[in-house]
């Protein structure tokens, strides 16, 4: 196997590692907070993965950014050939901070319920009124 | 018993990762490559062309671009999930009766010492212009309203913790004075949506068309690049998310014993 192979390999292994702690947290742990911190780590982790899809082994890579402010067909062929992908950065820029978003209506879910229950261990929860 | 509960919990989440490593690498059999995917190719291929004006977006920052030019209506969508979003948790943390904020700002919080004081309202100032800096120059270098906007967040946390949160409010920083805000930006970004289409382009238009007549918005005005409607779009989108954050941390601050007091005398699931 040769060494570039190998260590995509392994950023692969580590990735799917984290997604996997992460979804454990999401559907094992009771303590509401917890959950919300491991869906958070699990929405960064996929955020990751798809920017490290836009990755390129070109020599230098450069942001896709048009560098002088006046065209010349040059400079764009220059660009072209050691860009990296600007789609999955497209992509990631808007998941983040719907992210965060959602992440913000969660922890006030969970704040609403301490106040009403009293508690953010989610058995406990199940076990009150209404269930 | 307990210990074996956890090898087993980790040999599991092991075998996942490798599984799905397998999977994903068998099946899309992909590992970064010298070329890039021909999408990204075309994008970058045309945002900055002036030799192609048909397909230009006036910008040479291609994300900024591809974010409110090609696939402009996509964007909007999802600044209207983040509008929608931060509306439920201002529905989620209604008062039913208001009059116990004013009462919470006469009282005034209490306040950390003079060092953090002086340091704070350093970085506040600083990280104020940055975000401003971020979202004017947002179609010329790596930037934009998103970013901006989530930059600018950071600040009335910092403030909050600082001084107090009537402090801020004291500064004008009030939750109906940043919905507000937050409703001219997406203002701001629905009228410079719906301007081309009374003009006979198409939603969202931002450079002149062979097929649609409208003449686009201006690409420099004197010696600034405004990028067409990349500029104004991105103004708007960091009112609204910057103005959208300060709300959510204004609400999440407020002392538990003002619920407590709104909430008497309510049965559950009022």
């Amino acid at each position: 196997m040769e060494l570039e192979t190998l260590i995509v390999t392994y950023v692969y292994a580590m990735f799917f590692t984290v997604f996997a702690i992460a979804l454990y947290g999401v559907v094992i742990k009771p303590n509401i907070v917890k959950k919300i911190i491991a869906l958070s780590i699990l929405g960064d982790t996929a955020n990751t993965i798809i920017i490290f899809l836009g990755y390129r082994t070109a020599a230098k890579p450069l942001p896709p950014i048009f560098p002088e402010r006046i065209f010349s067909r040059d400079t764009l062929e220059m660009l072209l050939s050691r860009t990296v992908d600007p789609t999955p950065q497209v992509l990631v820029i808007t998941a983040i901070v719907i992210n965060m978003a959602v992440t913000a209506l969660l922890t006030f879910l969970a704040i609403q319920v301490y106040r009403l229950y009293g508690t953010l261990d989610f058995r406990k929860i199940i076990k009150m009124r209404g269930w | 018993m307990e210990s074996i509960k956890a090898l087993f919990v980790v040999l599991t989440i092991i075998a996942f990762a490798l599984v799905i490593t397998y999977i994903s690498y068998g099946t899309v059999g992909y590992s970064p490559k010298e070329e890039i995917r021909p999408l990204g190719e075309y994008f970058v291929k045309f945002t900055f062309n002036e030799e192609e004006k048909t397909w230009w977006a006036a910008s040479p920052e291609t994300i900024t671009a591809t974010l409110w030019d090609y696939r402009g209506l996509d964007t909007v969508y999802e600044t209207t999930v983040f509008y929608l979003a931060v509306i439920g948790c201002l529905a989620i943390f209604r008062l039913r009766k208001p009059s116990f904020l004013r009462e919470l700002e006469d009282k005034g919080g209490v306040e950390l010492t003079v060092i953090v004081k002086v340091v704070t309202s350093i970085i506040v100032a600083a990280i104020l212009l940055i975000s401003i800096d971020i979202t004017l120059h947002g179609h010329i270098t790596p930037g934009g309203g998103f970013q901006a906007g989530s930059a600018f967040a950071v600040a009335p946390l910092l403030l909050i913790a600082a001084f107090s949160r009537s402090f801020l409010e004291k500064l004008g920083f009030k939750i109906n004075i940043s919905h507000t805000l937050r409703t001219i930006g997406l203002l701001i970004i629905v009228f410079v949506a719906i301007l081309p289409p009374l003009l006979s382009g198409f939603i969202l238009q931002n450079q002149p068309k062979p097929w649609a007549p409208f003449p686009g918005y201006p690409v420099k005005l004197g010696p600034f690049e405004l990028g067409g409607s990349l500029f104004y779009l991105d103004v708007g989108e960091y009112l609204n998310i910057a103005m959208g954050f300060l709300a959510i941390f204004l609400l999440i601050s407020l002392p538990e014993n003002v619920f407590k007091k709104d909430m008497e005398g309510v049965e559950g699931g009022a």
